[in-house]
């Protein structure tokens, strides 16, 4: 069977019609705009614009907690939030940040770039992709429900926002120290957009594995969708240890187990192991996207070819592969023991080799280059330049030594914000500005571009760099305030003032943003003279991304088509006679039930969260526990993946005309 | 493959000024790894990351035997009525001292006198804590469940001041504690 498939798809015949052994409870969906085309969309440009979209929402909120925070630690003795409050904060913003933004904006350009730049038509799994996002959601509103509890005495059972940290310490997440619902909640958010993370990662390694174009050998991908495959693994690698340790805490906090309880002879010693061998691959899961949205910038805008193209690639994989052989540096300070502190220092300075390679590669493709500074280029620039700081302070945690001076001070914080927003988020602002045309097909204007760039670079150096006089000065991270005497008066003021200019830069930028996207010059095909798949197409993308599977002769693959017009176009017109023999081009059907098993799924984590509560409904107990309404959340989930594998693949096919007009067929061809 | 193929031979080795340059940069790379064994002999100034399991209610006991047998006075915060009053203790010479971090207090406080040797206990009873010396700066963790050992010479007399650098819920800001060295 599999091998006359094979055959059949090989040989050119036409496909076998579709049996109609399919079932289907709700109608396919088939509207291409309103809502409904929103929800049951299977676009990977849609779907990738709604994680996009989300994650700046989460973005702005993570800022706004931000600048809370700042406000607070202002003055000495501030009395502006309560301390409660505060931690709540503190541990939103983290989470928030990294889960909720810098990740989800990841994935955002893993589906908007991804499959064009390898030239297909979609992901590999178009329906477990929109899974994905909405399994996002789900994961996202959970973190975030508690919020809640401050708008109304009603919710007042959330018990607030998280408040054990990013990092959730045990013992401190058990049930004696931080008895409320959120901290449940916390967990099993986590652990939803774990599976999230998981199933989108599968679907982007089989994608760039299996539906790269004729010619598009691995060492002609480009830089990005290398690095996207790196992330890949490295999530499907690193999360698993933090779902165990998450199992773990709700175990402990829900059935009485002792994994982290020291009176039951757990170790708390075991959380930091597992979370950190998460979370130092999630560093990389952060910072590797990035790498790759500079490395497609600088070569447009320097005009040249990415310098050392293998050696980039092969670092980002020897980052991937290091990154696994560090965790233990974020525990210098809890008496590893030499031989283990020594191992772990060396593993950690080895990795900045390659990051500093791949550094002086960017370098390298400026060197000589015809320099353009475009606001893309400006934020790049911007990248390499605070990133490389922040690489400095991160080798200076590296000596072991050296760390215990600055294990949990504010000089980490300068650490890793340099690495997150000097880096990471420079990275993503360049990569908003210099796809925004391809994906709305309008551009940015370049004046307010620029002011938005100065304005956050400015405000990000006042605001961090104090920090790194802070940290060494002893201010302990996490703490609501300070004393007056301790030294920290000038540097904390000084980093607030920057905070509301950065605050006042990241407002620009969308500001800006939002009115291109109504007002903007209205920008063709390629307005950057770019080099890679997603340029040769119109702005915005139409639905089928390529009218002819492109084939691929250089590692530019778009400036070789620029030079080749005559080549590319003959065998643009067999691509598309064949394809048409085929019976057109194949697109996948929209689907409802990636929606409604994650409405289960929701249903199902949040009444799961709070299984030995009691169940109330308007002032009335109407069960024990929430047990029922977790089973019932668990059966919705199974029975829509149920009905989403009865619903078949589904598909219709569209035409080319002569006229490059295209026409829609569904049904036997 | 780049817009023009590239022309053979492609690749030259490293030669002349070259060859120096990584020369240097392996042979600094060596030095900046020997230094950190080199120095952790000869500076005396890094933890040797001692630590052993104990049970916290083990731990509590031994630290009230030391804080009865060795107890010279009380010290009582001025500014932080939170912090309650807590035993001043001197270990003698050279001898073991015990420091409790719990929620949110470091017990007890210790008086050591310059230039002698001590082997300090270090631990929490409830959650994690991190004993932070300032104003030096110096930062260990304190686990539940581990008996962290920092052997210490203090070198300079005055007051320092604990603080907690580990997150540890809601009084973690306030909780600090005292070493004063005579």
């Amino acid at each position: 069977m599999a091998e006359a498939l094979a055959k059949n798809a090989y040989t050119g015949g036409a496909h076998a019609p579709a049996k109609k052994a399919t079932f289907d409870l709700f109608a396919r969906p088939t509207a291409k705009t309103g809502l409904v085309s929103w929800l049951t969309t299977v676009d990977h440009k849609k779907i990738g614009m709604l994680y996009g979209g989300f994650a700046i929402i989460f973005f702005l909120i993570g800022g706004l907690e931000a600048l809370m925070i700042r406000t607070q630690l202002m003055v000495p003795n501030n009395r502006f939030i309560t301390a409660q409050l505060y931690n709540e904060l503190f541990t939103m913003h983290g989470t928030t940040m990294i889960f909720l933004a810098v990740m989800p904006l990841n994935a955002a350009f893993f589906n908007l770039l991804v499959p064009i730049q390898v030239g297909a038509r979609d992901v590999a799994f178009p329906r477990l992709n929109a899974f994905s996002l909405w399994v996002w959601v789900v994961g996202a509103i959970l973190l975030n429900v508690g919020w809640l509890s401050h708008f109304s005495d009603a919710l007042k059972g959330f018990g607030g926002a998280p408040d054990a940290g990013w990092f959730g310490y045990a013992p401190l997440t058990s049930r004696t120290f931080t008895p409320d619902l959120s901290t449940d909640l916390w967990v099993l958010g986590l652990q939803v957009l774990g599976l999230s993370s998981i199933v989108a990662s599968l679907n982007f390694i089989v994608t760039i594995i299996n539906m790269r174009a004729p010619g598009l050998t691995m060492m002609r991908l480009p830089v990005f969708t290398w690095m996207a495959l790196v992330t890949s693994f490295l999530l499907i690698l690193a999360l698993p240890a933090i779902a165990i340790a998450l199992v773990e805490v709700m175990m402990d906090r829900n059935f009485g187990t002792s994994f982290f309880e020291v009176s039951g002879g757990g170790q708390p010693i075991l959380w930091q192991h597992l979370f950190w061998v998460f979370g130092h691959p999630e560093v990389y899961i952060l910072i590797l996207p990035p790498m790759g949205y500079v490395s497609e910038i600088l070569p447009t805008f320097a005009r040249k070819p990415l310098f050392g193209y293998p050696i980039v690639v092969f670092s980002g994989v020897a980052i991937g592969f290091i990154g696994f052989g560090v965790w233990s540096h974020h525990m210098f300070t809890t008496g590893m023991g030499n031989v283990a502190t020594a191992a772990f220092a060396l593993a950690t300075m080895a990795i900045a080799v390659p990051t500093g390679v791949k550094i002086f590669n960017w370098i390298g493709t400026l060197w000589g280059g015809q320099i353009m500074t475009r606001v893309p280029m400006m934020f790049a620039l911007g990248f390499i330049w605070m990133f490389m700081l922040g690489g400095f302070s991160g080798v200076m945690h590296a000596a072991a030594p050296a760390d215990a001076q600055q294990q949990d001070t504010y000089f980490v914080i300068a650490h890793f914000h340099y690495v997150l927003i000097g880096g990471a988020t420079f990275a993503l602002l360049a990569a908003i500005h210099f796809w925004f045309p391809k994906f709305f097909g309008r551009m940015v204007p370049e004046f307010w571009g620029k002011v938005s760039f100065w304005l956050i670079f400015v405000g990000f150096n006042c605001t961090f760099f104090p920090m790194h006089f802070l940290g060494l000065n002893g201010m302990p991270r996490r703490t609501w305030t300070y004393d007056s005497n301790m030294g920290w008066n000038e540097g904390n003021l000084f980093a607030t003032l920057g905070a509301y200019l950065l605050g006042i830069g990241i407002f620009t930028y969308f500001a800006v943003l939002i009115y291109s996207y109504f007002k903007g010059k209205v920008a063709g095909s390629d307005p950057w003279d770019a080099r890679t798949l997603e340029w040769s197409i119109p702005s915005p993308p139409p639905e089928h991304n390529f009218a002819a599977i492109p084939t691929v002769h250089a590692r530019d693959a778009w400036w070789y088509e620029k030079h080749h017009k005559e080549e590319i176009a003959k065998e643009k017109a067999e691509h598309i006679k064949a394809e048409e023999s085929h019976g057109g081009i194949h697109m996948p059907d929209q689907s409802w039930y990636p929606l409604f098993s994650a409405f289960g799924l929701l249903v199902g984590a949040y009444n799961f969260a709070q299984i030995h509560q009691p169940l109330v409904l308007f002032g009335n107990q109407v069960s024990a526990s929430h047990l029922p309404l977790a089973i019932t959340g668990g059966v919705i989930m199974v029975a829509a993946l149920y009905l989403w594998a009865l619903e078949g693949p589904g598909g219709y096919h569209l035409h080319l005309g002569p006229d490059g007009k295209v026409t829609e067929s569904r049904g036997d061809h | 493959m780049s817009l023009r193929p590239l022309t053979a031979p492609w690749f030259h080795g490293p030669a002349g000024h070259e060859k120096i340059w990584l020369g240097c940069a392996i042979l600094w790379c060596f030095v900046m790894s020997l230094m950190m064994p080199y120095w952790h002999f000869r500076g005396k100034q890094n933890s040797t990351g001692e630590a052993y399991t104990v049970k916290p209610a083990d731990f509590l006991a031994r630290t009230e035997k030391f804080v009865a047998a060795n107890r010279v006075g009380t010290y009582k915060h001025p500014g932080n009525a939170l912090l309650g009053e807590v035993p001043v203790v001197e270990p003698p010479p050279g001898g073991d001292a015990y420091l409790i971090g719990r929620m949110w207090q470091w017990y007890p406080a210790l008086r050591l006198r310059q230039g002698e040797t001590y082997r300090i206990h270090l631990s929490a009873l409830d959650l994690q804590h991190g004993f932070s010396l300032q104003p030096l700066n110096m930062n260990f963790q304190a686990v539940p469940g581990y008996d962290h050992v920092l052997t210490l010479t203090p070198t300079s007399k005055g007051e320092f001041t604990i603080v907690c650098n580990e997150f540890c819920g809601i009084g973690h800001s306030s909780m600090t504690g005292k070493i004063f060295v005579e």
